[in-house]
Parts: structure tokens; C-alpha cells; sequence
């Protein structure tokens, strides 16, 4: 069988910091969004 | 340019896997638990195609009760409810998760990985589709029946209504919290994941319109979910953000569910100029005119998308300098777009073409979005749209956007994919007749609406005066013609799976990204295991 490349740990983490900074702008969006009119009213 | 490619890689490759016995698990678990990304990219398409012809079905209800005037079939209410939730089922999923299905299939095997980055959070990001999708259906049959505020969700009217309007709130969480985590996947997938050799500026169309539109998915998913919340609040918790009756503003609601609708637009069709992008150099057997240019426009009209929210709204009341702010920026989208016409014009000019059916979408998808776009332009001009809003001009124009533009795009890739996923050749005669009876359909449901829309004809009515009762006949005929042409679509797709002629490595002999060029037709279960090489 060939020999088989899968995701290397560089790329692993790399994409597990991505995700969490990517999520961490959707939840940030969110919170901004839902704050900013509690903080107002 | 695109990526350039090497005959005997292909040899290489299909050799690979011939080695490689892993396949499917069989039975209900394999898509139950599945984490391979052809499998859930399947999954999308076919729960897209199921909620396609729910929707369907919706707008033929709808078709039908306007064919005459007065009221034949439907109570206003329930007629109102139909208009509402055909438009979310069609946008959240229909459109979108058909999209999805394209980018879970394809961009692994473009940039040359072996799966998603994240295949357990895809897996869950599909199967977060199913209870939305019940919900959604499901309040047509609760007591006050479903929201019938239109897809808009505008207050105070969704305010007053019954539980059906928490359950559409509680599937657009859902929905939304499965689209970001959908892209928080392609991003990384993309970013990280890439062969060796595929450099950002190598990467066909398609994945960069993916890439751009994931980051669009993630910059407003997070707003509509803020103000579907805040709306739950102002039902249930004693708040009035929205509601004028304790101090609110509707029109707040306005803007904030514009700011998330307007790149909702380009959402649903920067992945349908991807895939048309694919489409047109395979059959014109020509690169891809200006793809540099293709990128860079791509991400212009994404960011353009953010400024221009309140075109949606000139006759709320916005100051002047508002008004004309919100009309310039969105004339300025045409620039970007243009460009991207031009260069689908130029990568036809002196091809060798061949008009099989992805074609066929793709060169209608070309004449009719540009319809659509021409019709958008009228409607960004402020004093015009004052005329024209909530009239059918209106329902003319975004239905050559998302009809004759996404829909077609989507019927396009699928027809030019089909072979690589199935390993079946589909039926080309009937693929024609497809074509050529949503092509005559679509138009005849929807040319007449910009004319009902000139005269003055009101959206989201379920009975009109005589004036306008050609133009619905004629619209409600074309619509019919246009919905039952699609079971053509899925008797093709159907019977190209079970028992298609064998597609051939490369069907498509202009095609030039990966799958084509570097995978075995049928594909094997797991690809790319190891990385293509790319010179």
C-alpha cells in the first residue's frame, strides 16, 4: 500500500487555532449585536 | 491561471486507490455517523433537494391561488404564512445548504486534502439541518399556524404571533449556528489543508468563492441571531427592543436584519459564480478569462455587500444623505459584477464550445442573472424604489437573482459533477429537456411580474384587482411549467446513479482542477490520502 499522508500535527494545529478564532469572531458579532441594546435600554 | 496538471498523476493516483479497500460502512449508520465529506456533501444536496420541492410546493400553492383574481383555494392568513416560509425554506434550505453540499464535495478534492478540516463538526452541522427543517414545517401545524410575516420577520407582526414564530426563531438559531460552523470548517480547510503547490492565487473559482463567502457567513449569521433573540425577548421576557408599544423601534429591526439580509444575498450567489466559473472554460475549452481579476472582484462585492444594507429600506424614512449614501454604494456592486460578466463574455469569445447541459445553465445563468442584475440597478435608484417598492418588480428582480442565478448555477454543477460523484454518465436528452423547460417556465412565471410590479401591483396579496389578471395567469402557467420540470431533474439524477453508462476519468475534456484531473471516476471512498503533486 502506499504510504499514506494524512493531516500532519503542524496542520492540526494550525487549523484547531484557526477554528477557535473563527468562532471567537462569531460569538464576539453575537455578543456585540445583543449587548450593545441591553447596555443602551 | 489555474492549476496545471499532469496525465500520468491521474495514473498514479487511481492506482493508490486501488489498493485502498476502506470503504462506506453499509446501512443508515454510515450517514448517521458518517465524517467523510463526499457523504455528507451527499446528504446536503439530497436534504436541499427534499426542502427545494417543499418550497416548491409552497410557491405553486401560491401560483395557484393567484392564477385568477379573488380568493380560490387559501384564507389570507394561511396564503401569507405560504409566502413566509416558502422564502425561508427556499433561502436557508434549499439555496444555502445545497451550496454547502457543493463546497463539502468539492473543495477537499480541489485544494488536494483528504477530508474537511473538522469532518465531526461537519457531520453535526448537517444533522443540526434536520430539527430546523421540522421546525419550520412543523409550524404550519401548530395553532395560529405558521409566521406569516413574511421571510423578513419584520415586528411589530411577528411580535403578535403565535408560537409558530418561536419555533421558526428557534430553527433560524439552528440554521445559523450550522452555517458558522460550516464555515469555520471551509476556512480552516481551506487555509490550512492545501497540497503542497496549491497556493492561494492557484485554487479554481470555485474554492475561493467559498472561502469569501464563509467569511461573509461568519461576519453576519451572529447578527440575525441577535436580532431573532431579541425578538424572542420582546415575545417572552418583557422587552422592547422592537416594540413600539414599550418605547421600541421596529425600524431598528430593519437595519439590523438588513445588514445580515443584503451579504445573505451575495451568500447565496458567490458560490453560484464559483461553480458557473468552473462551468464555462471546461465547455469553451479556454482558461478562465482574468482570474485574478475573478478573485479580486469576488471579495470587492463581499465587502461592498456590508455598506449597503439600506437600499432595502428607502421608504422607511432615512435621511436624504442616508438615502443617497445607500444609492451610490450599491451602484458601485455593479462594477465588480460587470467585471465578472465581461470576463465570463471573454472566456467564451473564440472557444471551441459545446452546449452539453451544465452549459446550457451556465450560458442561462449568464443571460438571466444579468437580467436580474439590470432590474436591481433600477430598484438601487432611491426615487425609483420608492415606486416600486413591495410591488412585484420587486419579486421579478430577486427571483432572476436566486431562481435563474443560484438554482441554475446549483442544476449546472450538478449536471457537471454528477459523473465524477456518481461515476455515471447522466441522460443528455433529458437534461436538455430540462434546461429548455425551466428556461421557457422560469420566464414566463416571472418576465410578467416586472410588469405587474410597473403597474402597481402589491407583494404578499393573495387576491388583486382585474388590471393584473393576465399577467398572473400567464405567471401562474409559467410557474407550473417551471416546478413540474424539475422532476425531470431528480428522474435524471435518480437514474443516473442506478443506472447511468460509465462516466469517463475526465468527462469533460476542458476541465482542469483536480477531480478531473488527478481522481479515478467513481472516485474512492478516501482521496487524496496522499497529497497530489502540483508543478
Amino acid at each position: 500500500m502506499a504510504h499514506k499522508t494524512e493531516t500532519t500535527p503542524e496542520q492540526r494545529k494550525r487549523a484547531f487555532f484557526s477554528a477557535i478564532a473563527l468562532a471567537a469572531v462569531a460569538l464576539g458579532i453575537y455578543a456585540v449585536v445583543i449587548l450593545k441594546f441591553f447596555v443602551y435600554k | 491561471m489555474s492549476t496545471s496538471t499532469h496525465a500520468h498523476d491521474t495514473h498514479d493516483h487511481a492506482h493508490d486507490h486501488a489498493h485502498d479497500h476502506h470503504g462506506p460502512p453499509a446501512g443508515f449508520t454510515r450517514w448517521m455517523y458518517t465524517t467523510n465529506h463526499k457523504d455528507i456533501g451527499t446528504m446536503y444536496l439530497w436534504f436541499a433537494c427534499f426542502m427545494f420541492f417543499m418550497g416548491g410546493t409552497m410557491a405553486l400553492g401560491i401560483r395557484a391561488e393567484l392564477f385568477k383574481p379573488g380568493l380560490q383555494f387559501f384564507d389570507p392568513e394561511f396564503f401569507n404564512s405560504l409566502t413566509t416560509v416558502h422564502g425561508l425554506v427556499m433561502v436557508f434550505g434549499a439555496i444555502m445548504p445545497a451550496f454547502v453540499g457543493f463546497a463539502n464535495w468539492l473543495i477537499p478534492l480541489q485544494i488536494g486534502a483528504t477530508d474537511m478540516a473538522f469532518p465531526r463538526m461537519n457531520n453535526w452541522s448537517f444533522w443540526l439541518l434536520i430539527p430546523a427543517a421540522l421546525l419550520l414545517i412543523g409550524s404550519f401545524f401548530v395553532p395560529g399556524g405558521a409566521a406569516a410575516s413574511g421571510w423578513t420577520l419584520y415586528p411589530p407582526l411577528i411580535i403578535q404571533q403565535g408560537m409558530a414564530v418561536d419555533m421558526t426563531i428557534f430553527a433560524v438559531h439552528l440554521l445559523g449556528a450550522s452555517s458558522i460552523m460550516g464555515s469555520i470548517n471551509i476556512i480552516t480547510t481551506i487555509l490550512n489543508l492545501r497540497a503542497p503547490g496549491m497556493t492561494l492565487m492557484r485554487m479554481p473559482l470555485f474554492v475561493w468563492t467559498w472561502l469569501i463567502t464563509a467569511y461573509l457567513l461568519i461576519a453576519v449569521m451572529p447578527v440575525l441571531a441577535g436580532a431573532v433573540t431579541m425578538l424572542l425577548t420582546d415575545r417572552h421576557f418583557g422587552t422592547s427592543f422592537f416594540n413600539a408599544a414599550g418605547g421600541g423601534d421596529p425600524t431598528m429591526f430593519m437595519h439590523i436584519f438588513w445588514f445580515f439580509g443584503h451579504p445573505e444575498v451575495y451568500i447565496m450567489i458567490l458560490p453560484a459564480f464559483g461553480i458557473v466559473s468552473q462551468i464555462l472554460p471546461a465547455f469553451a475549452r479556454k482558461p478562465l478569462f482574468g482570474y485574478a481579476s475573478m478573485v479580486y472582484a469576488t471579495a470587492s462585492i463581499a465587502i461592498l455587500s456590508f455598506i449597503v444594507w439600506g437600499h432595502h429600506m428607502f421608504t422607511v424614512g432615512m435621511p436624504a444623505a442616508g438615502n443617497l449614501f445607500f444609492m451610490y454604494a450599491t451602484m458601485l456592486i455593479a462594477v465588480p459584477t460587470g467585471v465578472k460578466i465581461f470576463n465570463w463574455i471573454a472566456t467564451m469569445w473564440r472557444g471551441e464550445m459545446t452546449f452539453e447541459t451544465p452549459m446550457l445553465f451556465a450560458v442561462g445563468f449568464l443571460c438571466l442573472f444579468t437580467i436580474g442584475g439590470f432590474s436591481g440597478l433600477v430598484l438601487s435608484i432611491a426615487p425609483v424604489d420608492i415606486t416600486l417598492h413591495n410591488t412585484y418588480y420587486v419579486v421579478a428582480h430577486f427571483h432572476y437573482v436566486l431562481v435563474s442565478g443560484a438554482l441554475f448555477a446549483i442544476m449546472g454543477g450538478v449536471y457537471f459533477w454528477l459523473p465524477k460523484w456518481s461515476g455515471h454518465m447522466y441522460n443528455e436528452g433529458l437534461g436538455k429537456l430540462h434546461f429548455w423547460l425551466s428556461m421557457i417556465g422560469f420566464n414566463v412565471a416571472f418576465f410578467p411580474q416586472h410588469f405587474l410590479g410597473l403597474a402597481g401591483m402589491p407583494r404578499r396579496i393573495p387576491d388583486y384587482a382585474l388590471q393584473f389578471a393576465e399577467w398572473n395567469m400567464w405567471s401562474s402557467i409559467g410557474a407550473f411549467v417551471f416546478g413540474f420540470s424539475q422532476l425531470l431533474f431528480v428522474a435524471n439524477v435518480v437514474m443516473t446513479i442506478r443506472s447511468g453508462r460509465k462516466a469517463a476519468n475526465k468527462q469533460w475534456e476542458g476541465a482542469d482542477s483536480l477531480e478531473w484531473t488527478h481522481l479515478p471516476t467513481p472516485m474512492p471512498y478516501h482521496t487524496f490520502e496522499t497529497p497530489p503533486v502540483l508543478k
